[in-house]
This record gives structure tokens, sequence and C-alpha cells, in this order.
């Protein structure tokens, strides 16, 4: 019933590359402190959704409350806030580690340090985290704590001669780590006697509860008949329910009388939709925020989509499905946008919007198996920025939508900041590949025989086929992480592609001017293979404005005729004609010409 | 209602079945008397059976001979079944009457007998006249026997075709229009020249599946077709259908009634046919395919259809369409839609289609006459697929 001392509270996070084992050491790390039940526990607890689970990744944050007794005879409270970790949450995972004051840096000793590893660290020591390495693996043969070590020190720039070697399979050095994290993460700050202020953690729909909250407070107290207000969305609550997160309670929700300053918990105000609870936000105390009492959290943003492609039912008739399922989706996920759009080869679909790659992987993979949806992909692009001749600044998320070149005044692009970790014998295709995409290294740094390689690159290329072409260049040994790093002008130009002088959208793409001659050549040649010879030429051009820069033709076919039709035969040729027609149902027409499907499909993943 | 009839005879037996022939043919060396007996009697009854079925006689305009090889019928056989068909239709007087025959099986003697028996026009299966080609075709006879057989034919009636068949692998351009040089200058006054097509069940489509030979490219086979037509326009050969060429006034008017979609009975094993019964509905034919199962029927039931299927307008009108471009005259659109029904048209053809196609310049229409053009010639096929929607997915 009262308010904990804050003393006896540690919020942390932990900080992982895949596979290294965060989720498996969030596992021990419950069954230690008893906050589950080893008998009853599955593998991945934390991870709800069976993305999560198949991939070993975090999509959605999540939270749970353990509590320790210490060698110190005290019992402590831990907040375990689990992240998401890749790169395209980069914004969530921000909001995540800044309701944390310390965060657990795990790292496999087999495997040593990952890229992706590092922009998370980076984004932790930015919110004044305090970091504690943790060795994983260390049971492993293959296991080389000195040089994971040396790694640490040397690429992530923090001490890490007392890290820990533990290994979150056997058990081995668990309770150092909870030592650790109530000796080394400080307690949190806060005043529960002050109006209620908080950080809006995450927030998900849940079938039972609706939209659930997940809030860090800061000051004071939330309890059942709160009244907040969530002041950027600038919109007043009552709370209804208030709790703690926990894996193995109905809906995770374990309620609780009240949260108190410093603590991680959950609560349910009926609120309709998730959109309206955006990450970031700060919650506080009504009175006092109308009365201007509460400044708002730094670092609030709404997260913008980076990476469209369309999305497009193989069969016709699954549109509604289609479009019942990108709802669903984005009940629980509201960085992702989606608009219906009709294209006159693929017919209905949609075009999203998503965070990344990742991001936009995960939604594709999800309707196809949760929605038992077959989907076809168009190659993916970027949002550009355009400044139009009179000034105005506009995002064009469809290379089809891009302003008139004589409107244009400057386009911009969205650049990245890439992490590229790779072993010696691949560092010069490495490096040759970042310049071909229009990279700018700027850094290296030698850790043994890796080099870590840091290049400022387009998102445009990166998007295009940068992650396959590293990992068939490195055998899968390159490691790659990137930020978002801004917009910059650059010498792009549309590219349109003609069939038969008519545009087709589809295949609309914005390209750098030095690649864009090399790339319509590319795609025509392509769509030359796959479209079959029919009655009439097919004139493919690849075009900038009324310039045309690239072009193939299909010749027709000369002939196609059956030699002999008799009485005898007519029933059986018009059988046989009849057949062939039902092989042209998945023939797109586009007035005199007939492209299959698999044509668009392969020249739209051209990048692939 | 009066119409015209043409009907088909056809003689389901050869010597030897050829490798590229997927006809309905029975390889026989030489059909038993009884057999060939019973075989005619059993086409006696079909046609008895139709002039019951039609309520009287049609004027009967062709008769066709087809085969198998039906120059391996004797000369009485063909008399006898020329003497059916002229009871129904009242007398043959003016109707164009065709065997086929095989070098193999045919001498001056029997073209004789079946020219005083009333036949009036011979179609030869020549099919080469390069030894070479003859015996990649599985073909029986040698050159000079089948250049023998034309003049034996020509000498018994003035009106003789010769099948040819191009677009053999290998086979030189020049080589092939050598041939047809040869055969235009002996004075015949048809050709039919087919690209040589892998049909399935035959050995041909088997031996191309297992590499063991490729069939020419449609380029190819666009260059052999192009100098087939000028080869023969050279010689005085209208070309008035996709493979038939004829001097002036001398197109076979058994199959140009069939393209036409004139009525035509089939009879015998395996003949298909086109009828207007008297009701006035359009029936699809056909007879059962082995001969001793069509002798069979015969004997027990009188008759022997495997097929007999009522078309509903759209697919007659289908057909029509089917058949008759492949004319060089084309069809005429307003016959049509009078015969099966002016809506019937837009349910069986695509308009829509129709009109890119000829924008396109495949097609052309004068006044209601739709034809294709020389361009959309060689390439009817891939323009049926386009105009004609499969019923009952079209509108």
């Amino acid at each position: 019933m009262s308010a904990q001392k804050l003393t006896h509270i540690r919020n942390f996070s932990i900080i992982a590359h895949i596979d290294h084992g965060k989720s498996t050491l969030a596992d021990r790390l419950l069954e230690f402190t008893g906050a589950i039940d080893k008998r009853t526990a599955k593998d991945q607890m934390m991870d709800t959704m069976e993305i999560e689970r198949e991939r070993g990744i975090t999509i959605k944050a999540n939270a749970t409350r353990m509590h320790y007794k210490a060698k110190d005879g005290t019992t402590y409270q831990m907040n375990f806030i689990d992240t998401p970790g890749h790169v395209d949450f980069a914004y969530e995972v921000s909001r995540s580690l800044a309701a944390c004051e310390g965060a657990l840096l795990v790292v496999d000793a087999a495997q040593g340090v990952e890229a992706q590893t590092l922009a998370n660290v980076y984004t932790a020591i930015d919110n004044n985290l305090e970091i504690i390495p943790v060795l994983n693996k260390i049971d492993l043969p293959s296991a080389e704590p000195e040089k994971v070590k040396k790694q640490i020190e040397e690429l992530v720039g923090l001490p890490a001669d007392d890290a820990i070697a533990a290994s979150a399979k056997t058990g081995l050095g668990i309770t150092d780590i909870l030592e650790a994290i109530v000796h080394k993460i400080p307690a949190p700050t806060g005043d529960a006697t002050a109006p209620t202020k908080g950080l809006l953690v995450d927030a998900w729909y849940d079938n039972y509860l609706g939209v659930v909250v997940l809030i860090r407070l800061y000051n004071g107290t939330l309890t059942r008949g709160s009244k907040i207000k969530l002041m950027n969305a600038d919109r007043t609550y009552i709370v209804d329910r208030v709790g703690v997160l926990h894996p193995q309670e109905a809906q995770r929700f374990r309620n609780v009388e009240t949260l108190y300053a410093g603590e991680v918990g959950v609560f349910t105000c009926a609120m309709k939709e998730v959109a309206d609870a955006q990450v970031g936000d700060t919650i506080a105390d009504h009175t006092a925020a109308s009365q201007g009492l509460i400044k708002a959290l730094p670092g609030f943003k709404t997260v913008q989509p980076m990476v469209f492609c369309g999305l497009y039912p193989t069969e016709g008739d699954d549109y509604e499905k289609l479009k019942d399922a990108l709802a669903k989706l984005r009940v629980n996920d509201t960085s992702f946008t989606y608009i219906s759009e009709h294209s006159p080869a693929l017919g209905h679909g949609f075009r999203c919007g998503f965070l990344g790659l990742l991001h936009m992987d995960i939604i594709q993979t999800r309707l196809e198996r949760e929605y038992d949806l077959d989907l076809v992909t168009t190659a993916p692009n970027v949002v550009y920025q355009v400044r139009r001749t009179t000034g105005e600044l506009i995002d064009v998320e469809k290379p089809a939508d891009l302003p008139d070149p004589s409107q244009i005044a400057e386009m911009l692009e969205p650049y990245i900041k890439a992490t590229i970790l790779v072993p010696e014998e691949y560092l010069g295709s490495v490096i040759t590949l970042c310049q071909e995409k229009r990279g700018v290294q700027t850094g290296l740094q030698w850790q043994g025989n890796r080099a870590m390689l840091s290049y400022r690159l387009p998102l445009n290329e990166v998007v295009l086929d940068f992650n396959d072409r590293l990992k068939s260049l490195t055998r899968g040994y390159a490691s790659f992480d990137y930020q978002a790093d801004g917009f910059e002008g650059g010498d792009l130009v549309k590219v349109n592609i003609l069939i038969n002088a008519e545009p087709v959208d589809a295949f609309t793409m914005v390209v750098h001017r030095a690649f864009a001659e090399q790339r319509g050549r590319a795609l025509l040649s392509k769509m030359k293979e796959l479209i079959p010879r029919q009655l009439f030429e097919v004139a493919l051009q690849a075009a900038i404005g009324g310039k045309i820069i690239a072009r193939e033709t299909v010749k027709p076919v000369r002939k196609d005729v059956t030699a002999k039709c008799y009485g005898g035969d007519v029933s059986r040729k018009r059988k046989l004609l009849d057949k062939q027609k039902k092989g042209k149902k998945r023939m797109k027409s586009m007035g005199n010409v007939e492209i299959p499907q698999e044509a668009f499909l392969a020249a739209l993943k051209l990048g692939d | 209602m009066d119409k015209d009839l043409a009907i088909y005879v056809h003689w389901p037996w050869c010597k030897a079945k050829c490798p590229y022939c997927d006809f309905n043919s029975h390889a026989l060396e030489q059909a038993e008397g009884g057999l060939e007996e019973a075989y005619v009697a059993a086409l006696g009854r079909e046609l008895a059976g139709w002039k019951e079925k039609l309520g009287g006689t049609r004027r009967v305009t062709s008769v066709f001979f087809g085969g198998g090889t039906p120059s391996l019928m004797g000369v009485d056989s063909v008399a006898r079944v020329l003497n059916f068909c002229a009871d129904l239709g009242g007398d043959l007087t003016g109707a164009e009457i065709t065997v086929e025959a095989n070098p193999t099986s045919a001498s001056k003697t029997l073209f004789k007998g079946l020219a005083e028996a009333g036949v009036n026009r011979f179609s030869v299966g020549v099919q080469g006249l390069r030894e070479e080609w003859l015996e990649f075709l599985g073909r029986k006879h040698a050159v000079h026997e089948a250049l023998q057989t034309l003049e034996d034919a020509m000498e018994a009636c003035g009106n003789v075709n010769a099948d040819v068949i191009y677009g053999l692998p290998g086979q030189q351009l020049e080589d092939w229009t050598q041939q047809l040089e040869k055969l235009g200058k002996m004075g015949l006054t048809h050709l039919s020249a087919y690209q040589l097509t892998i049909e399935k069940n035959t050995r041909f489509f088997s031996d191309v599946r297992r590499g063991l030979w490729t069939p020419v490219d449609s380029d190819t086979e666009a260059d052999f077709f192009a100098a087939t037509q000028a080869t023969l326009a050279g010689l005085g050969y209208e070309n008035y259908e996709i493979s038939n060429f004829s001097k002036p006034g001398k197109a076979c008017a058994h199959n140009l009634h069939v393209w036409r979609y004139g009525d035509y009975l089939g009879v015998g094993a395996g003949a298909h046919g086109r009828v207007t019964l008297p009701d006035g509905h359009l029936v699809a034919t056909a007879v059962v395919r082995q001969p001793q199962g069509y002798l069979t029927r015969m004997g027990e039931a009188g008759e022997a259809l495997a097929v007999e299927k009522r078309l509903d307008a759209a697919e007659a009108m289908q057909e029509a369409v089917f058949s008759g471009l492949r004319l060089a005259a084309g069809i005429d659109t307003a016959a049509l839609r009078k015969r099966f029904g002016k809506g019937v048209w837009g349910l069986a053809v695509d308009d829509v289609e129709l009109a890119r196609l000829e924008e396109g310049g495949l097609l052309r229409q004068t006044g209601t006459i739709l034809a294709l053009s020389e361009n959309g010639w060689p390439k009817l096929d891939g323009i049926l697929r386009r105009i004609l929607p499969r019923l009952g997915e079209a509108v």
C-alpha cells in the first residue's frame, strides 16, 4: 500500500545482438527471482508474438517486474523493460531506454560485438544509462572472453574489465548479474508526492482489456480514478485499472493498487485506439498539466515511415481480406501506414509505409502467415523530400507521384549512418560495394582481424539490394546496422518505364542520375526476357522526362497458327484454344500488350 | 430448312502409321474382304439413319473420302458409298467428290475406276519430293512413285491436289521452294502445304520430348510460310486458306463448305459432323473412334455416335468465326448474326479486342466482311485467343 522507497527500485533493459542470448537471459532472470514458475515456463517468455519467438527478435516493448532478495538482505523491485533490438525501431528503443537507469550489454563471448549492438549502446549512453557488460555463452568451447572484452573497450568504448562472465543457458553468473543490477545501476529519482508525470513507453491493444499503456512514472502516483492528460496528444483520460506486467498472468496484467514515482507499470483508461497513445508522449496529472505546471518530457517525436512498397494480393479476390488484415495489424502497430492504390498491372492493392526493411519484412510475413494471404510486393523505395520551385517542401512516398521536373527546385533523399563489422579478408569488397552505393567513408577502426567501417550512405541505395549483396560478398560474416541521418540533396531523377509509349507506374523508379541509364537498361533487359513474344511488337523504354535513355523491343511472334483444321479438328482445336486462354487469365493486358504477372514480379524484384 | 450438306466419309485404315499423324488411322496391311464389306455396309446404315433423322433429302454438294487411306478401298466400295450419299441427296449432280490417295496404294487403274464411279477430285499424300524427307516422315514410297501417282491421278481426272509438309528440321528454304515449283509446274489444280506440327500421341511427339530432334522455331516457320506463299503465287495459285492453295476456281468445295460452317455429316469411325436438325438445332457429332467398336455398335444399335451435342448459339458462333477466319475471304458478320442471333455476336466475340487488333492491322473489316490482313494471316491462333472469350467467362 505504501510507496516503496526509491532506493529499492531498479529499472533496466538488455541490449544484445540477435542470437546473443537476450531472451534466454531474461528467462533466467525471471526464474531466479521467482517471477515465473520454471515448470510452466516456455522459452522466450517476454516475446509474445509468434514471429518474435520464431526469429528470436523483439518487436514490441514489454516489461516485467521481479523481486530480488540481494546479498545485502534487502529485497529490490526490478523492472525489466524489454526493447525491440532493431534499428527500424530506433525511436521506440530510445524511449524504452529513456525509461531505465541502466542496461545490460549482452555480448556473445564467442561471436563478439556486432554492429547492431553498437547503435543501441550509443543510444543508451546518450540517455545516461549505466551499462553493465555481460559476456554470455561463456561455457562455449569457442568462447574468447578476453578478446571480446577488448572489443567492448575498443569498439564500444566502455571499460570491460569487470564484465560478468555468464551462461544464460546453464544459469552461470545470473546471481552476479542481479547483484550488479543492484549495485551498479542507480535507483530512480523522483517525488511520489509531486504531480503525476510519466513517460509513455509503449501501448498495445488487448482483446479483453482494450488499449494497455506501458508507463515509466517519474513523479507522483497513478491509481484507479486518476485523471491524466497525454500532453502531446492533448487528450484527457480517467485511469480505470493499474497494474504491472507479468508473463504468466492472464493478459500479462497483474493488478496493483497504485503505481509510484520511479516504477514501471501499465494502466488502461478506456482509450479507443492504440494510435492515441503515441510512444514518447508525456502522461501528466490533468490539473497540474492544465495549469502549465508540468513540462513535457524531451525527445518526443512522431515516427514517419521511411520505406515504402506496394502490397497486392496475388488473387484479386483477396483485396478485401488484405484490407481487413492491414487494419487489424495497425491496431497494434501504428508505425506503418497504408493507402489503397490501383496499378493497371497488379490490380487493387495498398501502398504501405514502414520504419525500415525489417519492419516491412515483419509486416509482410505476418500478413502472409497470420492472415493467410498470398502477396505480391513491389520493389521498396524510400521517402523523398522535394522542394518545389515555389519553395514548398513536400514528402513523396511513391516515385510515380513526383512532380514534373520543371516544378522541382531540389530533391532530397534520406541518408543513413551505417556501421559494418567485417572480417579483414572481405574489407576490400565491402568498401567497393559502399563506394558503388554512393557511400562516404567516415571511419575505419580495427579490432583484431575485424574492421569496423563507418559509412554515410543514401538509404535509397540500401533498400535496393545492399543487404543481400553484403551478405553474399562476405558469405554472411559481415554485420550491418544503420541509423537515420537526415536528408540531403542529390542529383536524383525519375526514370519512367514505358511499354508501347505508355508509362507504367509500378515500374517508375527514382535513381541517381549517374545510375539511371544502367538501371533502366538492366530493368528493360530483364523485362524483355520475361515478356513473351506476342501479336504485336512490344516497345520497352526507360525515360527521364521526355528523354529515352534505354530501349528494348520484344519482337512480335511471326507465326502462330494451326496448320490443319478440317471438320474433324474443330472441336479439338477449339478446346486447345480454350485451354491456352485459361493460361492467359494470369496475363495482365495493357492495351495491345499482354504481360504475364510473373514478368511484373520478376522485374519489380530486380534489386533482389 | 433447306441447307446444303457436305458428307465426310472416314476410312480408318492405313498400311502403316506415319510418325507425325494423329488422325484416326489404324495400321492394317490389307483390309480383308469381310471387313471392308462390313464397313461399307455400316456406312450405308449410318447414312440411311441420317436420312431418317434429317426428315428427307438435303442437297449434297460434296463427298470427301478421307482417312486413313481411302485409296485402300476398292472402287466398288466407293461406288456403293456414293450411292448411299446420292440416296440422301437425291442425286450427286454437280457435287465435288474427292478421294484421298496414298502413292503406296494407288494405281492408274484405281484412279480410272474411281473417276468412272463419279470421283472428280483426288488428293494425293505426296508429303515431300526428297527421299530423305520421305524417310524422315516415315513414308513408304519413293519420290518417283509419288510423282507417278500424281501423273496417274491427273490422267484420270483434271482436278488433283498434292499434300506436302514443310518445316522439317534441317530443311533448307531453297530446297523447299524447288519442290513447290516442281509440283506447281506439273499442272496440279491444288496444293495443301502444311507446316509440320508435333501432335500429341505421335511418335514425333515422343522423339521431340526425348530430345532426338528439335522442331523449327516460329521465325523459321514464318520464313517458310512466306516463301511458300510467294512461290505458289508466282505459279498462279491463290492462298485461299492458311495451308491451302488453288488455281482460280479450284478451291476444295468440300473444305470451303466446312470452313464456312455449312452443315456436314461425318460418317465412319471417328468422323465428326455439324448438322442442323429439322427442329433447327445445330448438333456436333462424333462417331466412335475404334473401327471395331464402330462396326459392333452399328451392328447392334444401327448407329455409333460417341458425341451428339447440341451447340448453343454462342458456341456455334465461335466455331463459325474460328473456322471462317482461316479463309482469305473471311467471314460475313452480318450473315452470322442473322444465322445465330444478333445478340449472340457480343457473347461470342470480344469486340474491344477485335477493334484493337483491327487498329493494329491484323484484321480488316470491309462492310460486313471480317478477314485477316496479310499481317494477321500467319497469326490466327494468337488472334483467336484474343477475340474469342472463354464462353461463360465473357461479359
